[in-house]
């Protein structure tokens, strides 16, 4: 079986036109900045439209610097949203609603294990990750690190 | 045979390819790209019976070569598309 590998600009716009159709979309993650719950290169999500966006939620935005992030959305204020990656230490990334393409509702592990992204105790783990202090999450971050 | 159900060509990034639209869903991951005279053979055919020989012939039409060179080609991508499951009987 060959992979082929599309620049992100490419493929994320695919996916967002699909999106829109109201298809649903699966695709292998990539980057580290969603662990502990998403591993880059490892585990596939599974997006859909959903409106309106919830905090919580793990969104694929397209940033006005044309960057897209798939990342948690921390604060919806009105038409603003604000996204932060679970494995980010620091920054976040603010678009609109309208820039946000779709959400995770499923993250498929490598294992097979499939984790459903609107259930209350994976929103409750993410809100728990999240309340864990800073040093704490980067000790975390480290060790899982080094163990994969 | 026959292309099976729930098998679509798209254009996608450029490139042929050919998705399993189950429940609505496209899977970047599992994707099946086309180069130009398969993907020509995939749009005469979908949605009816067709066999190699029919293959065949759409190519000597289209691109003109020799039926046996079309007979041989024709037989390959038949054969191909059957293994990876994409067509049925």
């Amino acid at each position: 079986m060959k992979q082929v590998l599309v620049p992100n600009e490419q493929m994320l716009g695919e996916v967002s036109a699909l999106l829109s159709e109201g298809r649903s979309v699966v695709f292998l993650a990539k980057g580290a900045s969603m662990r502990p719950f998403i591993e880059g290169d490892a585990d596939s999500v599974l997006l859909e439209r959903r409106t309106p966006v919830q905090v919580g939620d793990i969104a694929l935005a397209h940033l006005s610097g044309g960057n897209w992030v798939l990342h948690r959305v921390v604060s919806v204020c009105g038409n603003d949203v604000t996204l932060r990656g679970d494995g980010n230490l620091r920054g976040e990334e603010h678009c609109t609603a309208a820039d946000i393409a779709g959400t995770v509702r499923e993250i498929q592990k490598k294992s097979g294990r499939k984790i459903r992204c609107y259930s209350r105790c994976f929103r409750f783990r993410s809100r728990l990750w999240r309340l864990l202090p800073r040093l704490l999450r980067r000790v975390f971050l480290g060790i899982q690190r080094r163990l994969i | 045979m026959k292309i099976k159900e729930g098998f679509k060509l798209r254009t996608l990034l450029g490139e042929h390819i050919v998705t399993r639209e189950g429940y609505d869903q496209v899977n970047f991951n599992k994707m099946i790209s086309l180069n130009e005279s398969a993907a020509y053979l995939w749009e005469a055919v979908a949605g009816r019976d067709f066999d190699v020989a029919e293959l065949a012939s759409l190519l000597v039409k289209e691109y003109g070569i020799e039926q046996e060179l079309a007979l041989h080609d024709a037989q390959a991508i038949a054969d191909k598309w059957v293994e990876i499951g994409l067509v049925e009987g």
